[in-house]
């Protein structure tokens, strides 16, 4: 079974504790009124936890630049 | 490019160590193992030894047997590690910052590094300082969201090495005195008759000592080994005359420096250079690149350059030789968990040096050295390192012109720090003599501490363990319990925001919550500098330092002159607009009350847009807006008020300091929505006065008048980030404006600003070919990046930061 230890969307290790990470998945379209165009609504995510269905195989750090 | 050939072949194959993302962007960066397979090596065979020793054994281990390396073209030599392309790693210090690097991409030696991470587990200050706290608190500590995580377990430090003493003396004359210190007790322990009281106390200081003698020995055979590389080099492998003849010049400086006194400029510069690497990243890690630079290095500048009297050199050669110092620095590894590489989203490290301002005579300090210093800046084009120009009254205008030409390139850098206001903190709030008080250089981004020979800033304990603002209002709401990200109750119960009746109401549960974050933060610094003294000895910075050696006492534990600093990272201007709203909406004018206002930030303003809108447009900090600047004078004065109350390790309260790093856009994704009309995710304020993106609306004065409403002299720094139009700074008149600009913020007394010189269709277009724009570089916080190397989302706020126009007079 998958762990969100190996989804690309995992960035490892915001926090002080390598074993969690932040969901980078879920974004929020701003509205015009705002001077960036999205946010990232982080979620904090323990990296052994079984993966979700929004996974997607792939190391983070690789995409990490187009993903933040 | 650089001024000549060499320094441009440099830049070329220089192998940049930034990241991008939290990750580092060269493909060949790789994590190093020599000095952490020599230190445990060490540590297995000497434990049972006092941990001075211990640790002195270990950095002899290290410098005796690290392979060192001198690549061509090289004028300044030494490394960190065993390969130009690595960083090196410190399993003594934390448990999870190894583990993550050992478990990261940039790790071969995984089994090998595995059981050395394992091996250190239990003496790492991660496993010992965790134990002065509950479970609870570490949750709280180490989700990062209201705090820092601690230093014991992000393993980030900073320091201001002694330069001074090591330019000065060199190294020989201080072991003689160590040895002296040696016999001296000696000799009372075996007085007669016996006196316990005033000869115990001699123990430790003998172990200190001994540990100091150690470590000079092996720094100097250490310098010797880079000597007989350069030479045998020369003699054996080279075929070129004149590289020849520079490497025989290396070597004579190597076998000179730092044992010696400093002759000239390039013994000066190479001795710095050891001392740095030692202090920064051999014996422990620790970030900055804080000097006086134009002042440690003016004594040598004038024998080489201007008299001519000790290691002759033109004018031109000592800016080649500046441009070599900020391609080493470029090119040096410095090792960070993951999420402090975020959190200095396009750096490497925090590498700030320090020019202008006055000596202690009073007069001004800019002389041609900071001049040479700051035209290698703007040849080389790096990031780092980043400079802070003290800007004060009396500075020379030539130099101030070069400053400016600087941040006209749109470098983001110098950045600026008042004078004046500085220096009379640092007597004021920590009994500085006046003349010392004179000297000093930023430690990082924007905390000013002393130099010199004794009482220089040594531990991270003055500064860290972070306060982050916008997180500490959300759950201030909340009755304490983070519902967005952690899912934990981060802070006391001050009850649920919805049933709050007046502004004081939810002012009180803010303070309540804030008083919380900084004691735990202030406490686990504390804990983590017993721990460093106790547990991570540094003998060698210990050994430069002129109290340390008089005292017999280890760099961490002595506090002569105390400085600390507490950071408020990215969100005080998103608490300031929030509770402006929150002060105009719900309480003066009623026209939505705190139940509505909570609802609907726990749903993200989903179906809400019109209340958003209403709270998004209520007044803005940075618009000379009396109304909410009466907030922020609120705000910073709480802020103040709460540090006030406690009293750390070094004897005194801490000033807070109002930055964000990168903090701004790493803190963003884990606050929830805000009362400025905020969503949740979207990144927070990107300073301490900087106003909130697109907020500042009434020009750039209006933005000065809104941040000089705020008492600076009671914080140690309060950083104001202002894009300037590219057009106008490269007009015939854009010096004279920027000029009068400054003239105006001076007499505001702010304590500090910054430029972005670069235009929204540049960034915009670097965004869509990047390969065109690879020179392009971009302030963030306190240092500055190559734009092109930010992840996406960093770039997006740096495009939505308000552009100021100069011209318009507003
Ligand atoms: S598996 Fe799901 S929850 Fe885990 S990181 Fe990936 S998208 Fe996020």
């Amino acid at each position: 079974m998958a762990t969100c230890k190996e989804c690309k969307f995992v960035t490892p290790s915001p926090t002080g504790d390598p074993t969690t990470g932040i969901c980078l998945v879920e974004r929020i379209q701003l509205a015009d009124t705002q001077q960036t165009n999205t946010a990232i609504k982080g979620k904090m995510v323990q990296k052994a936890m079984e993966a979700c269905p929004k996974f997607e195989a792939g190391e983070s750090w690789k995409d990490i630049k187009n993903l933040l | 490019m650089g001024t000549t050939e060499r320094t441009t072949r440099l830049k070329n194959r220089c192998r940049f160590k930034h990241v991008a993302g939290g990750e580092y962007v060269d493909a060949g960066v790789k994590a190093g193992v020599e000095r952490a397979r020599l230190i445990t090596q060490s540590h297995k065979e000497n434990i049972g030894e006092p941990n001075c020793v211990i640790r002195a054994k270990g950095l002899e281990n290290i410098l005796s047997n690290i392979t060192v390396h001198i690549q061509d073209d090289e004028l300044i030599v030494g490394a960190n590690t065993e390969h130009p392309d690595y960083f090196p790693m410190y399993p003594e210090l934390s448990y999870f910052a190894t583990l993550d690097m050992v478990e990261s991409q940039y790790c071969d030696h995984k089994d090998e590094m595995r059981e050395i991470t394992e091996y250190w587990k239990p003496y790492t200050i991660q496993t010992k300082g965790e134990k002065y706290f509950t479970p609870e608190e570490i949750g709280i500590m180490y989700s990062a969201t209201t705090i820092q995580p601690p230093m014991f377990v992000t393993a980030f430090s900073s320091i201001v090495p002694t330069y001074e003493s090591v330019l000065e003396d060199g190294l020989l004359k201080r072991i003689e005195e160590v040895e002296k210190n040696i016999a001296n007790a000696n000799a009372s322990l075996r007085k007669s008759p016996w006196n316990a009281q005033e000869n115990l106390h001699y123990l430790d200081k003998l172990d200190q000592w001994k540990a100091m003698v150690i470590a000079m020995k092996a720094v100097v055979g250490w310098a010797q080994r880079h000597a007989r590389l350069a030479k045998i080099m020369a003699e054996n492998f080279l075929t070129d005359a004149k590289r020849k003849e520079e490497l025989l010049e290396i070597s004579d400086i190597c076998r000179n420096v730092p044992a010696n006194p400093a002759r000239g400029l390039r013994d000066a510069m190479q001795s710095k250079w050891f001392t740095y690497l030692l202090c920064h990243s051999i014996e422990r890690y620790s970030s900055g690149y804080g000097q006086k630079e134009d002042k440690l290095l003016w004594p040598y500048f004038q024998k080489s350059v201007i008299e001519k009297s000790d290691q002759p050199m033109s004018r031109e050669e000592a800016v080649e030789l500046f441009e070599c110092e900020r391609l080493k620095v470029s090119e040096h590894g410095s090792t960070k968990g993951r999420q402090l590489r975020e959190f200095f989203a396009g750096s490497n490290d925090l590498f700030i040096l320090t020019l202008g301002g006055i000596n202690p005579d009073g007069s001004d300090a800019s002389n041609d050295c900071t001049n040479a210093i700051l035209e290698a800046t703007e040849s080389i084009i790096t990031t780092e390192p980043s400079i802070s120009f003290r800007w004060n009254e009396i500075g020379n205008t030539e130099t101030k012109q070069k400053v400016f030409n600087c941040i006209k390139k749109g470098f983001g850098f110098p950045s600026i720090k008042n004078d004046e206001m500085n220096t009379q903190q640092l007597i004021k709030y920590f009994n500085v003599p006046e003349e010392v008080a004179r000297d000093w250089a930023l430690v990082l981004c924007m905390s000013p501490g002393i130099t010199g020979r004794r009482g220089t800033q040594k531990t991270r304990s003055e500064g860290g363990s972070d306060v982050y603002p916008a997180k500490v209002l959300e759950i201030a709401l909340t009755d304490g319990f983070d519902e967005f990200f952690s899912n934990i109750q981060l802070g006391p119960k001050t009850g649920d925001g919805a049933e709050f009746k007046s502004f004081e109401d939810v002012w009180n549960a803010l303070k309540l919550q804030l008083r919380f974050a900084i004691e735990l933060g202030l406490r686990s610094k504390d804990v983590g500098r017993i721990m460093e003294s106790t547990h991570l000895s540094c003998p060698f910075i210990s050994s430069i330092d002129d109290g340390c050696v008089e005292k017999g006492m280890d760099a961490n534990a002595l506090a002569e002159v105390p400085n600390p600093w507490h950071n408020i990272i990215g969100g005080s201007v998103v608490v300031i607009d929030s509770m402006t709203a929150i002060k105009q909406l719900v309480f003066d004018e009623k026209k939505y009350t705190m139940a509505q206002l909570v609802e609907a930030l726990r749903n993200n303003w989903e179906g809400k847009e019109e209340m958003r809108i209403d709270f998004w447009n209520a007044p803005k900090f940075g618009n000379d807006d009396a109304y909410a600047d009466a907030v922020a004078t609120k705000y910073y004065d709480l802020i103040a008020d709460e540090w006030k109350r406690n009293t750390t390790y070094s004897g005194t309260y801490p000033l807070p300091l109002a930055q964000s790093v990168a903090g701004y856009i790493v803190n963003g994704p884990k606050t929830a929505a805000t009362a400025n009309g905020r969503h949740a995710g979207e990144a927070l304020d990107d300073g301490g006065s900087s106003p909130y993106m697109g907020c500042d609306k009434n020009g750039p004065t209006a933005v000065l008048k809104s941040a000089s409403k705020i008492n600076a002299s009671k914080y140690k720094g309060i950083l104001l980030n202002q894009r300037l139009s590219t057009v106008l700074m490269n007009s015939d008149a854009g010096f004279d404006l920027w000029h009068a600009y400054m003239k105006t913020w001076h007499s505001l007394d702010i304590d500090h600003v910054q430029f972005n010189v670069i235009s929204q269709e540049d960034m915009k277009a670097a965004q869509i070919e990047p390969e065109k724009y690879t020179d392009t570089l971009v302030r963030i916080a306190g240092y500055s990046a190559k734009f092109i190397d930010l992840a996406r989302y960093s770039q997006d706020t740096i495009i939505a930061r308000t552009e100021q126009d100069m011209a318009s007079g507003s």
